[in-house]
């Protein structure tokens, strides 16, 4: 059985050499200048920028979880990616099952309604180191603090944005989704 | 010859000094070339003082006049020379030597300010301007420092100094003599002046002190301010002073002070009571409070802007063209859909999990979910086709995170 996530000695503060270790330097900065600093970037520089803070996470759980990242439990999984995204402080982890769609929620993230997209691939790039899966987390819905994420396959991924942006519901694009399945 | 002639003649003398101020100029910058000429031929000593200079420059002929004779010329003062005031660099060695004619010329061409042999402590601003007479001197008239110095002698380097020099040629007014005659004026005091006159009999300073003795025992009068605030009254004295207390004779008898029990058995004083008028007792009904009665309160009236609502019996219903917001429309279409199936509930949503152990001492602040539980997410509210979503729960169960995360992507969209 894989071990609870335990956040003592996640990060340190050296305040004598003045650094910050959270698996690595890290550099504490305000939301609102990474906010503009990624507006600035573009789409394709926040999102490296964002699978790079999922891959480091990603590689956090891989190595605590060890040879039972494999047989992990939703709620294992969830405990330790959660814990690893409240660290960066990007909010609260949830996790949905729409039939065999998995759905990942972000609650109370720093960037408000802006910088979904880093969101997505932080936990694009999380998936990936953890579990080695490539995967592509799709923005159903969201609201002032609360915002949900489809995990899908390149095509699928893409096949839903489009149905979203032709104003389907995100409820009705995953019952379509579940209605195409067994066909892969 | 008595003082004041010495003092015109010094007085003339001085004139002719302060005029022929320039003159040492004239020799000291004509004796420069030489002097600065000397280092070049053999290297003599730096340059003396000013003094020592002022001694050693060749003193022309007219300067071994008798100073007699220099007193005993004309009084008027030569006339000035014109004298042009030409900086060193503009004019030609040349020039120089030709006005010049007290001095021969040098043999070689002039060196007037050779900085590398000159000490800048000395000469250096005698040698930095030049001036040249067009007119030649009245040898008579020209006085140099060594007919000062010797017209001076007689008076004495002691009681002739250069500040006092300088204040009889700068044309100090003489002062004036102005005829005071003090005997005019009565030795009077001043108005300042306290002392009293001497009197000059005995019956004069008897009336003198008899007015004094007056003048002193009148008090001037003395009010007090309008608005000087209370002020302690003075202790009465005379006969309306109070008595000092006796304390032998309180402290040897006991003292007898009155309790209140004692006032209040006495009564009041005759003094206290005065005209004291007894009032009748009042007559006529006797008043009662009454009871306390607890006011109900009157039913209010319906306000004008009050509209009550219609009673249910009432055979009115709501509008049946009325439609629901455009943003519940959805929800409820899938509410009523579920109602008339009977569908299974909607999908599963995991709740958050505790994400945090608590462990001894960690280094970041906890996470708020961690010290009060889990925080539970509500179930969204199915907004799918409900059909599709229970027969996939019927058949699918993950075990584990990857099944789940396989199977979501394995999920293939046409």
């Amino acid at each position: 059985m894989a071990t609870r996530f335990n956040p003592s000695g996640s990060v340190s503060f050296d305040l004598v050499r003045g650094r910050v270790d959270c698996g690595g330097d890290h550099v504490l900065i305000s939301a609102d200048a990474l906010v503009d600093l990624c507006k600035a970037a573009g789409d394709e520089a926040v999102s490296d920028f964002g699978r790079r803070i999922g891959t480091s996470a990603g590689r956090r759980i891989a190595d605590r979880l060890g040879d039972s990242a494999n047989g992990a439990t939703l709620e294992e999984v969830l405990d330790h990616l959660g814990g690893e995204l409240a660290v960066l402080g990007l909010g609260s982890l949830g996790l949905e099952r729409w039939g065999r769609a998995l759905v990942l929620t972000v609650d109370g993230g720093p960037f408000g309604q802006q910088l979904d997209r880093l969101l997505a691939s932080v936990l694009e790039g999380a998936m990936q180191r953890a579990f080695g899966r490539d995967c592509h987390a799709v923005r159903l819905v969201r609201d002032d603090r609360h915002v949900r994420f489809l995990i899908a396959n390149a095509a699928s991924a893409s096949k839903v944005t489009e149905w979203l942006g032709s104003g389907l519901s995100y409820g009705d694009a995953l019952t379509r989704l579940q209605n195409t399945a067994g066909v892969a | 010859m008595n003082a004041q002639e010495q003092i015109t003649k010094l007085q003339g003398l001085l004139e002719r000094i302060q005029k022929n101020a320039a003159g040492p100029r004239v020799s000291a910058s004509a004796a420069a070339p030489m002097k600065l000429a000397a280092p070049a031929v053999s290297p003599a000593p730096p340059v003396a003082p000013a003094p020592a200079f002022a001694a050693a420059v060749p003193v022309p002929s007219y300067a071994d006049d008798a100073v007699d004779d220099l007193l005993g010329a004309s009084p008027e003062p030569s006339p000035v020379p014109v004298e042009i005031d030409v900086p060193l660099d503009s004019v030609p060695p040349v020039a120089e030597i030709a006005a010049a004619p007290s001095f021969a010329p040098p043999s070689e061409p002039f060196a007037l300010v050779s900085s590398g042999h000159i000490d800048d402590s000395n000469d250096l601003d005698e040698v930095s301007e030049v001036r040249v007479t067009t007119a030649m001197r009245e040898p008579a008239v020209e006085v140099t420092v060594a007919a000062i110095e010797a017209e001076a002698e007689p008076m004495g380097t002691e009681e002739l100094s250069d500040d006092d020099l300088v204040e009889v040629t700068e044309g100090t007014p003489q002062p004036t003599d102005v005829d005071i005659d003090f005997e005019d004026e009565d030795e009077q005091p001043p108005a300042s002046s306290q002392r009293s006159r001497v009197a000059s009999s005995m019956d004069e300073a008897l009336a003198a002190a008899a007015e004094q003795a007056e003048a002193e025992r009148e008090v001037p009068l003395k009010t007090p301010p309008p608005e000087s605030g209370p002020q302690e009254a003075p202790p009465p004295t005379g006969l309306s002073a109070p008595h000092a207390p006796d304390v032998d004779a309180l402290l040897g008898g006991e003292l007898d002070i009155p309790t209140r029990a004692d006032l209040a058995a006495a009564g009041p004083t005759t003094e206290q009571l005065g005209q004291t008028i007894d009032l009748e007792e009042a007559r006529g009904p006797t008043l009662e409070l009454a009871e306390h009665r607890s006011a109900t309160p009157a039913p209010s009236a319906v306000e004008e802007l009050e509209v009550a609502l219609p009673p249910r019996d009432v055979a009115l219903g709501y509008d049946e063209s009325l439609q629901p917001p455009p943003e519940a429309r959805e929800e409820l279409d899938a509410h009523r859909r579920r109602l008339e199936d009977d569908i299974p509930p909607p999908p599963e949503s995991l709740a958050q999990l505790p994400s945090v152990q608590p462990g001894p001492a960690p280094a970041i602040v906890p996470l708020e979910a961690a010290a009060t539980g889990p925080e539970v997410i509500a179930r969204p509210a199915p907004m799918g086709s409900p059909e599709s979503f229970g027969m996939v729960r019927d058949t699918f169960r993950p075990s584990s995170f990857v099944e789940l995360l396989d199977a979501s992507l394995a999920l293939a969209a046409q």
